[in-house]
């Protein structure tokens, strides 16, 4: 829906101010981006909100974020399956980490271990690209690659210097974690069923 | 008017596809379909 708005918008706007074919294209891309991106923020702000654990998800959020960034992963087929799919996830994560948190939990062996394993994959797989955005430039995937690899000594250092509390640290273990998860074939297959149930 | 509010709908959402846009895989599981003029 948002892709046949966007469309129809861009074709609007290059009517209205003479644009070329070419540029109604990428014009109806960033449309279809931006349009996308502001209704998963208000989304994103209302809903962990309501259920009281906007803190732990946005901590996963967050984390998987930055590091989807440079070393990619699986994407869903339709915008609503993302919406669905992400939403649900992070919330998952954001309330197990407010009920585990009460249990005594060696949270920085979890950081530790979420980001050792984070870190092995991102040798081994990142950058994960679609067809939907193949990366097509040797230079850009290995600098995309070594970006990957300095993310969890970033992450390390900056969850050093903030003294943040068990239960974010826990929910962006388990959000790094997951994301690890989605470099993998298995991810991958994990993620076409969900498209399929969605 | 007009046209000068357009310009800027139409400025914001070529720096976003320009930019090599990674907002729509940040946030989310979905990628829309990048057109060839970006990925050349």
């Amino acid at each position: 829906m948002i892709h046949k708005y966007s469309v129809q918008l861009a074709k609007y706007l290059s009517y209205e101010l003479n644009l070329d074919r070419s540029r109604q294209a990428v014009i109806a891309y960033g449309l279809e981006v931006l349009i996308g991106g502001t209704i998963k923020i208000l989304v994103f702000i209302s809903i962990p909100w309501l259920f009281g654990i906007f803190p732990q998800f946005i901590a996963a959020f967050l984390s998987s974020a930055f590091l989807r960034l440079p070393s990619g992963g699986v994407h869903c087929s339709a915008y609503y399956r993302c919406l669905i799919s992400s939403l649900l996830l992070f919330l998952f994560i954001a309330a197990i980490s407010k009920y585990l948190v009460t249990f005594k939990l060696p949270v920085h062996f979890f950081l530790w271990f979420s980001l050792l394993t984070a870190l092995i994959t991102f040798i081994k797989l990142a950058p994960v690209d679609v067809k939907e955005k193949p990366i097509r430039c040797d230079t850009r995937r290995k600098i995309l690659k070594i970006i990957s690899c300095l993310m969890p000594f970033i992450y390390l250092v900056v969850f050093n210097i903030f003294n943040l509390s068990s239960d974010i640290i826990l929910a962006s273990s388990m959000s790094i974690l997951f994301h690890t998860f989605t470099l993998t074939n298995l991810g991958h297959k994990f993620f076409r069923l969900v498209d399929k149930i969605l | 008017m007009k046209k000068y509010f357009l310009k800027i709908i139409v400025g914001l959402a070529s720096m976003v596809a320009y930019i090599g846009i990674y907002p729509s895989s940040w946030v989310s599981l979905y990628q829309p379909e990048i057109p060839e003029d970006l990925i050349k």
